[in-house]
Formats: structure tokens, C-alpha cells, sequence
């Protein structure tokens, strides 16, 4: 049996002394195409960065297919939030896709004709290859969507994190990147999506991650798609555990 | 005006070094800014440009000389340390960082220039070269011995700078644009934006002291800001950016030696304002933004 | 009327009193207002105005001045928004662009006309101020005062909220306006005495190290008046001490002075006052964690013995003798447990038993919690209840109880110890 793509010990977060996420234990199988599902605040973009180690836990630790973060980074592809990218960056459709290759090029190499190729191939998969040339704030939202997408593809990465990649994006394009992310899954890929369209959950994913500061329930989606699960998972903030991990977090960071 | 006027004052070599001069301390300058820009961090060059000056003055008393690399050492070494003060009363006491940056750079400037009018009479560091520096001055002093020529010091180390900035973006342009771009993405990708980071301000607080003899610390805020604003609003890709920001900096060196003389003022503030005015034009008529262009558009 | 004729040091004194409480009540708004780095755009940006002020008439007209000067500031606020609401560059940059150009076109003016008394407004030269600077400081300084106190709850709430300003119906607008034309007036007549870059040390420090000392909006603007100007006096009073300290910048380290000094012992969050909770937090959890080990051990023994032996704890807790035995002697020492001899061991007395229950409740009673409340499985929550049961308090206790339904055993079957039923409040 493999490691699991992401595996996840007792893993913790604050912000500004709030506890975010709350002892998530989670082991994520490679090869499945997964949902994370919470309210609004429930911490799951915050799960994605942990995982990527951009903000740090304040207890436990993440694997990435067995090995710890440092090692295994490049082996995770990013797709960001909409909102936190710099639209106005000067930067092309073309130049954010080459960029998914920088990892394998390293600090000093420049990307050269097998790199383009690689950034063109995923731009003709999503199907951004005519706007190469256009700067990323020139475009449409599902366009931008496709374009991060693209770039995660590029990277060849193993395990893709991917915040709110529905967000803004035409019924079109949401099913081009439901397609894709499939078919990614297909070929061995683990993917984590952060979503909140309960409609649409139950036909998307394989398997679902409910947060709602702690974990609520992780699983295959027949197995815990349930209402119950689902009224757990947004049925409100356990007050007494936020405020008592809150009380904790303060007190022993200080 | 004929074309005598537009000719006479290069007949001048004091005014042709004066150019060069200013167009080497311009672009070392411009390059790393565009950076800051990218990364919403102009106020950071505005803090370190102040606090270097602590650093100039002990290391100059210390040499007793303007050309001393120490110079560069102290200064780099106190921008650094106002940006660890500024992250320390940020993170550390919760000060938020507006207000942190406003402390912290008054009171390494405030060290500065006691430091400077206490000790008057053994420096001949000029107060006022402090606001905005004396390029005239400059181009006048010191001179160094360079494959035969008699190159002003200014011109050199403005030269030695923008070599430097040069390459390290030569060398790390991949890991700073992704860095600069999508720090999340960066990391995983290998990279380490904060490393990233150090680099980018350690050379700014380099460029800024080479600015500082030249312009003064204000004004050095600029010839940082100016050019790469100028670039954000005139081209799509970062290359292009740092392209304009280059062709800013010659602009303003030249433009703003016929300003100078038109005038009859100081040089520093002049190139300044003809950065302004290619600044304003490109808010005007720049392909991206630009105000005449937008309203064609609709 | 008795001529007054103040000599240079009491014109400095009280200039620096004056520019204190200006400076310092306006800062508390610029502070909560995030504006800290556009009150340094706003102070290059009067430059041209002053020059041209200057430059129109020759006797320095202060009133003349300070018009001048509020048209340039006033352009230089409108050009910086325009940036942001027109272009794709970022607030960081506009500010810095405004600042740096339009103090480029005063040097531009300065060196082609060459007027003298602008160097004041530069570097600041306390030395330079005269009485009509002092009546116009005193005029400035009065109005601001009346002006926050008397509209202090509409300034206020504006700042805040600007939105809910509007809907309570307050012309924000206006206020905008008129707290702008404030600042910019405080901030010129500040350039006299400390120089075009260190006006930012005086509005700022004082506000910033107020904010340190209270909660309450009120009592920070007040606070930061009296810092301001205990700040501007202070570094008067030690420039005058010594030739060569120029009175200007030892001002502006005066009041950053006062900003460390208050960030070190601010009775709220001062590092002093935390360095200080910290030591007694590590003292309460290793007394808490040492009672605790001695009620497992008695626990352990089914509470057939009322004394543990140190072997006994040592087991307990994973240590060795000596590190249990200095336990024991922090428990005795604290009046929590009495030390019966070598074979009997350490007996806890009634407060120290009592504590011990307490922790081993909260430790059992959140575990319980956490698995079935919060889902997670028994054998993960273990560690979490050795870092919260420290933090649980009495009303928390209660609330858990009665959420949890008054249980009687932890997850992993262990008895909830039933203490301060009777009402008593532990002594912490």
C-alpha cells in the first residue's frame, strides 16, 4: 500500500489567536479527486495553506506522500483563490503558465523551447492557447480560472491544491474543469478542491473532507454525503470549542 | 529656442558627466523598484531611503572618507535593520505596520541627522545633501582614474551599482518574478520568497546610498517609484516594465538637464519632475491605463 | 497689558508643549485611521505650497503660508487618489509618487528663487521660532483642541466607520474636510520646528504608544496629547543640556523614546507585564502538572493510600527521582502537598487536592468533549487535554457539564472527578 498523497497529524492553525483549524487528523489516498466542504470561516482555505506551509501550524505536522512538507513541496501543484491574485501584475496568459515549470528548472536556468512547449500544451488542454498573449487582467473570470489551471498542469505536480476553482466561472467552463480535473484524476492524480456548491458536491468528488474548524467527516462522498454529516458540518460553530481553543491559543502564544 | 540651445549645454563636459551620472544612479535604481512596486512595497524603499542615513554617518566618521565601501556596509546595515525593527514592532508588539514604518524610519532619521550636526564640524557630509543631495556638487568632487578617464565618483559607483542590480536580476529574474507574482506558488515551486525578499531590500538599501550623494533621500524615492510606475502603465509583461523603467531613467537624466537649465535650478529636484512629466504622460496616453486612450474606448 | 518678552529656551519650552498636544491629539485619529504614512505624504507635499508662500511675500507671512500650504497638500491628496481610482498602481505607490514629485518641485522652486526662512520648514530650527510663529502655533493648537472636543463623538465614529457614520446622517464629508484642513495645518506649523521628514515621529509615536496604555478612544486621544507633549518638552529640555543636540531631532527621538519605554511596561500588553504572565502561566501549569501526577498516582493505587511515594510519582510522570522530587518540593513549598517521610510519601493538603481534582475534571471532562461533541476519536484527544485543561474556567466547566449532560466517565472509562459542587470557588 502507497503513502497517502497528504496525511495530516493533529493538525492546528490560529490567526491572530483564533483558532482556525482545530486537530485535524486526516490520511487522503492518492488517485482521488476530493472535496473540501465547510461554511464560510470553517478554515478551508486555511487547510490548503497549511498543507503548502505558507502559514504555519501552531501544533502537528502534514506528510506529502509519506514524507515531510520540505521535501516533497514540488510535488504540489497550487491553483490560488481569485481574490488573492494580483490581476494588474504585468504578466501574460503565456508567462503564468510557464511559470508552473520554474520548479523543475530551478534558481538559475531560464525556461527554453521544451519548457514552452510544456506551458503550450496546457494551454491548448484548457483551451487558453489564443490568449497567450493577453495580459491576465484582460480576461474573463473563467478564463483567469483556466489559466491558474494551466499553470498547475504545467507544473506536472502529483498532488494539486486548488482554492475555489468554480468561483466566478460560467456553467461552461465549470464543466470543462470538472472534465479535467477527472481526467487528471485518471491518470493517478490527487486533487483537493475547495467548493461550496453543495448541489453540485455529491456529483463531483470521489471522496469529501467536511470542515467546520475540526474535522467533521472525511470519506467517500456515498459514505458521508449524509444529512446528518451535513447539518454537523454547517450547523454553526461548536461555540464552546472555539472559545475555549481560542482561550488556549492566546494564552500559550504569549 | 534654436538649435544652439538644445546643443550648448553638452559642450559643457561637467554637464555630460552630470547626465551620466544621473542615468546610471536613475537605473540602479529603477530596476529594483519596479520590483517594489510589484510587490506593494514602495513605502518600504521610502523607510529604507531615510534610515541609510545613520549608517553613512558612523561609517563615514569612522573612514573619515565618502568612498569608503564601508559606507555602503553601514548603510546597507541600517536599512535592513529599520525594516527587522519595522517586521519586530509588526508582528512582535502588534503595532500596525503603517504606524510601525512611520516610527521606525523617523527615528533612525532623527539618529541620523544628529548624528550629522553633532559631529558638523569633522563631516563635510552637507545637511542638505540629506533632502536633496548636490548631483552639481557631485559631479565636481572626487574623481577617479578609470582606463585613462577621470571619472566622477558618483559616475562610477552609479556605473558599479547598476552593474550590480544587473546581474542579480539576470541571475534571479525567474525566482523573483514567480516570487513577486504568486508567493504560495513560489514556494511550493521550490523557491523562497522570503530569502527573495532579504535580496531585493538589501539591494535597495545598496542603491539608495548610491542615490543618497546624488539626489538625497527623498527624491531617491523617485527615481525608485517613478520609472517602475511609469513601466506598470505602459506595458503588459514585467520585461517590458523593466524595459520602460530603463528608458524612463534616460529620459529623466537628459530631460532633466534642459529642465535644470531652463530653470536654473537644482538638478536632483529637475530630473524628478521630467520623470514626473514622462510619469504623467503615460497616465495620459499609456496602453494600459491611460486616460485619453479609455475614453476613445467607450 | 504686561509685555511678555519670553526668552529663546521658554519659547522653545512652550512650543514644544503646544506642538505636543496638537500633534498628539490629531495622531490618535491619523493612528486609528491607518493614515500614518499619509501624514509623512502630506508633510512633503505642503513643500511647494511653502516655498510659494514664501516666495509671494517676502516677510513670511505665516498666515499666507499655511493658505499656500494647504493648496499644495490639498492638490497633492487629489493627485493621489486620482492615481488609485484611474490607474492599476497600488495606494504604496501613489503615496510614494505624490510625496517624492511634488517635494521635488519645492527644491526645484527653492533653488531657482532662493528665499530665505525655508530652511526652517526643512530642518526645523526651534531657534527660528518668534513670537508670530508661537501666537499662530497657539491659534492652531487651540483650534484643534476645541474642534476634537467639541465634535469628538462624530470625529470618532467617522473614523470608525465611515459608512455608519453616514446613515447616523453626519455630513462625513465635511468632516473629511475639515479634519484634513486640521492635520495640514498642525503639519505646517510642526515643519518649523522639526523638519520636513521628523513631523511623522510627532504625530505618530505618541498616538502609537497611547494606544499601548488604554482601550477606550477617549482616554488614548487624551493620552496621546499628554505624551505628545511630555515628549516634545522632554527632548527640549536634553537638547538644551548639550551644544550640538539640535533640538529637532532629539524632539522626534524624544517621543519615540516615550513610544519604547511605554510598549516595555504597558500595564496591558506591555513586554515587561508579558514576560511577567508568562513566568506565572509556567508556574501555574508545572504546579497544576504536578498535582495532577500526584492524583493519577493516588488514583492509580485506588486511593487506598492518602500519600503518593516519590517512586511512585516518578512513574507517574515519566521523570526521574530528582525531577520529582524538585516537584514535590515546589508543591510543598507552594502549601499544596505535605512531605511525610521517605516510605509514606507526599500528601497533598485539602487547596492542593482540590486544584488537582479540578485540573484531572477539565483534562477528562474536555476529552469527552472532544469525541462526542467535536468528533474526534478517543485516542487523539489526549494531547489537546494536556494543553487546554490549563485554560478551562469554572463557567466554561459548567457550560461543558451541562452541554455534555453531567457525565460521569472520560472516553477511555476513567471517572470525571465531581469537584466545586458545593459551590466554592477554587483558590487560583
Amino acid at each position: 500500500m502507497s503513502a497517502p498523497a497528504l496525511e495530516t497529524h493533529d493538525l492546528s492553525v490560529s490567526y491572530r489567536h483564533q483558532p482556525v483549524l482545530y486537530g485535524v487528523d486526516v490520511a487522503v489516498p492518492p488517485g482521488r479527486l476530493v472535496g473540501i466542504l465547510g461554511p464560510n470561516g470553517a478554515g478551508k482555505s486555511t487547510m490548503l495553506k497549511a498543507v503548502m506551509g505558507v502559514v504555519k501550524p501552531a501544533a502537528g505536522w502534514v506528510k506529502i506522500f509519506g514524507e515531510p512538507l520540505e521535501k516533497s513541496l514540488r510535488r504540489v501543484g497550487y491553483v490560488p483563490q481569485r481574490e488573492s491574485v494580483d490581476w494588474d501584475f504585468p504578466v501574460t496568459v503565456e508567462d503564468v503558465a510557464l511559470m508552473g515549470t520554474y520548479g523543475s528548472l530551478g534558481w538559475f536556468r531560464r525556461p527554453g523551447k521544451a519548457e514552452k512547449m510544456k506551458a503550450h500544451a496546457a494551454l491548448e488542454k484548457v483551451g487558453m492557447l489564443p490568449f497567450a498573449d493577453r495580459q491576465i487582467g484582460e480576461l474573463s473570470g473563467g478564463q483567469q480560472q483556466r489559466v491558474f489551471l494551466a499553470r498547475a498542469l504545467a507544473q506536472e505536480a502529483d498532488l494539486y491544491l486548488m482554492d475555489e476553482p468554480f468561483a466566478g466561472v460560467d456553467a461552461a467552463t465549470e464543466r470543462a474543469i470538472v472534465d479535467l480535473l477527472r481526467e487528471m484524476r485518471d491518470r493517478g492524480k490527487t486533487v483537493l478542491v475547495v467548493h461550496h456548491d453543495l448541489h453540485t458536491a455529491e456529483r463531483y468528488f470521489d471522496m469529501l473532507m467536511m470542515l467546520n474548524l475540526r474535522l467533521v467527516a472525511f470519506g467517500n462522498t456515498e459514505d458521508v454525503f449524509t444529512s446528518e454529516l451535513l447539518d454537523k458540518t454547517y450547523g454553526g460553530r461548536l461555540t464552546l470549542l472555539s472559545e475555549i481553543a481560542a482561550r488556549a491559543a492566546r494564552e500559550t502564544k504569549s | 529656442m534654436n538649435l544652439e540651445w538644445w546643443i550648448a549645454p553638452w559642450r559643457s563636459e561637467a554637464n555630460v558627466w552630470l547626465v551620466v551620472s544621473a542615468f546610471f544612479v536613475a537605473l540602479a535604481c529603477a530596476l529594483p523598484g519596479v520590483f517594489l512596486i510589484l510587490r506593494r512595497m514602495a513605502l518600504a524603499g521610502d523607510a529604507i531611503s531615510h534610515s541609510v542615513l545613520p549608517g553613512i554617518v558612523v561609517a563615514f566618521l569612522f573612514t573619515g572618507s565618502l568612498d569608503s565601501p564601508l559606507l555602503v556596509a553601514g548603510a546597507a546595515a541600517s536599512g535592513l535593520i529599520v525594516m527587522l525593527v519595522i517586521e519586530g514592532l509588526h508582528r512582535g508588539a502588534g503595532i500596525r505596520e503603517d504606524a510601525a514604518t512611520g516610527i521606525a524610519f523617523t527615528a533612525f532619521f532623527a539618529i541620523g541627522v544628529l548624528l550629522l550636526k553633532s559631529y558638523a564640524g569633522k563631516v563635510d557630509l552637507d545637511p542638505d545633501c540629506v533632502l536633496f543631495g548636490s548631483l552639481e556638487t557631485a559631479v565636481h568632487g572626487e574623481q577617479w582614474m578609470l582606463a585613462g578617464l577621470a571619472v566622477p565618483r558618483v559616475a562610477a559607483s552609479g556605473v558599479l551599482a547598476s552593474a550590480g542590480v544587473s546581474l542579480f536580476l539576470a541571475l534571479g529574474f525567474p525566482a523573483l518574478l514567480i516570487s513577486s507574482f504568486d508567493a504560495g506558488h513560489a514556494r511550493t515551486a521550490g523557491f523562497r520568497p522570503g530569502v527573495m525578499n532579504v535580496l531585493l531590500m538589501a539591494m535597495v538599501a545598496v542603491v539608495v546610498v548610491v542615490a543618497f550623494q546624488a539626489v538625497g533621500a527623498i527624491l531617491a524615492v523617485a527615481l525608485l517609484i517613478l520609472p517602475g510606475a511609469t513601466g506598470l502603465l505602459c506595458a503588459k509583461r514585467v520585461r517590458g516594465v523593466l524595459a520602460v523603467a530603463v528608458a524612463h531613467a534616460a529620459f529623466s537624466s537628459v530631460a532633466g538637464l534642459y529642465l535644470a537649465v531652463a530653470l536654473n535650478c537644482n538638478v536632483a529636484a529637475a530630473i524628478v519632475l521630467a520623470g514626473a512629466a514622462a510619469f504623467t504622460g503615460a497616465w495620459l496616453f499609456g496602453p494600459m491605463d491611460g486616460l485619453c486612450l479609455r475614453r476613445k474606448k467607450n | 497689558m504686561i509685555a511678555w518678552i519670553p526668552t529663546a529656551l521658554e519659547s522653545a519650552l512652550l512650543a514644544a508643549l503646544l506642538l505636543g498636544l496638537c500633534c498628539g491629539s490629531l495622531g490618535a485619529f491619523v493612528v486609528v485611521r491607518r493614515m500614518a504614512l499619509t501624514g509623512d505624504m502630506l508633510s512633503h507635499a505642503v513643500l511647494p505650497g511653502i516655498v510659494a508662500g514664501i516666495v509671494w511675500n517676502g516677510s513670511r507671512n505665516p498666515m499666507l503660508v499655511l493658505a499656500t500650504a494647504l493648496v499644495a497638500g490639498m492638490a497633492g491628496t487629489g493627485v493621489m487618489h486620482a492615481l488609485q481610482r484611474t490607474t492599476r498602481l497600488k495606494p504604496d505607490a501613489a503615496l510614494g509618487i505624490v510625496l517624492s514629485v511634488f517635494f521635488a518641485a519645492g527644491i526645484a522652486l527653492i533653488s531657482m528663487r532662493q528665499p530665505s526662512g525655508v530652511q526652517a520648514y526643512l530642518y526645523g530650527q526651534f531657534a527660528a521660532v518668534d513670537p508670530r510663529d508661537l501666537m499662530m502655533l497657539a491659534g492652531v493648537t487651540l483650534l484643534t483642541l476645541t474642534v476634537i472636543a467639541g465634535l469628538f463623538r462624530v470625529l470618532h465614529v467617522s473614523s470608525f466607520d465611515a459608512g455608519f457614520a453616514r446613515l447616523l446622517g453626519y455630513p462625513v464629508a465635511w468632516i473629511e474636510r475639515l479634519f484634513f484642513f486640521l492635520l495640514a495645518a498642525a503639519i505646517v506649523v510642526a515643519m518649523q520646528a522639526v523638519g520636513v521628514v521628523l513631523v511623522s515621529a510627532m504625530l505618530i509615536a505618541p498616538a502609537a504608544a497611547a494606544q499601548r496604555l488604554s482601550r477606550k478612544f477617549g482616554r488614548v486621544v487624551l493620552l496621546s496629547c499628554l505624551l505628545g507633549a511630555a515628549g516634545a518638552v522632554g527632548g527640549v529640555a536634553v537638547s538644551n543640556m548639550r551644544a550640538g543636540l539640535s533640538t529637532g531631532p532629539m524632539i522626534a527621538l524624544s517621543v519615540t523614546a516615550v513610544f519604547f519605554v511605554v510598549t516595555l511596561v504597558s500595564p496591558i500588553d506591555g513586554l515587561v507585564v508579558k514576560t511577567w504572565r508568562h513566568r506565572a502561566m509556567r508556574r501555574r501549569i508545572e504546579r497544576e502538572n504536578g498535582l495532577k501526577a500526584v492524583f493519577r498516582a493516588l488514583e492509580k493505587d485506588g486511593f487506598r493510600h492518602d500519600a503518593v511515594p516519590l517512586v511512585a510519582l516518578a512513574m507517574q510522570g515519566g521523570s526521574t527521582l530528582p525531577a520529582a522530587a524538585k516537584r514535590v518540593r515546589g508543591l510543598v513549598a507552594r502549601g499544596d502537598a505535605i512531605w511525610t517521610g521517605g516510605r509514606s510519601g507526599v500528601l497533598l493538603t485539602a487547596a492542593g487536592r482540590r486544584r488537582a481534582e479540578e485540573v484531572v475534571r477539565n483534562h477528562r471532562l474536555w476529552e469527552r468533549y472532544l469525541t462526542e461533541r467535536a468528533d474526534y476519536a478517543p485516542d487523539h484527544v489526549h494531547d489537546d487535554a494536556e494543553r487546554v485543561e490549563h485554560w478551562i474556567d469554572e463557567d466554561k466547566v459548567r457550560r461543558l457539564e451541562e452541554t455534555l449532560d453531567f457525565p460521569e466517565k472520560d472516553p477511555h472509562g476513567r471517572p470525571i472527578p465531581a469537584v466545586g459542587r458545593d459551590g466554592k470557588e477554587s483558590a487560583e
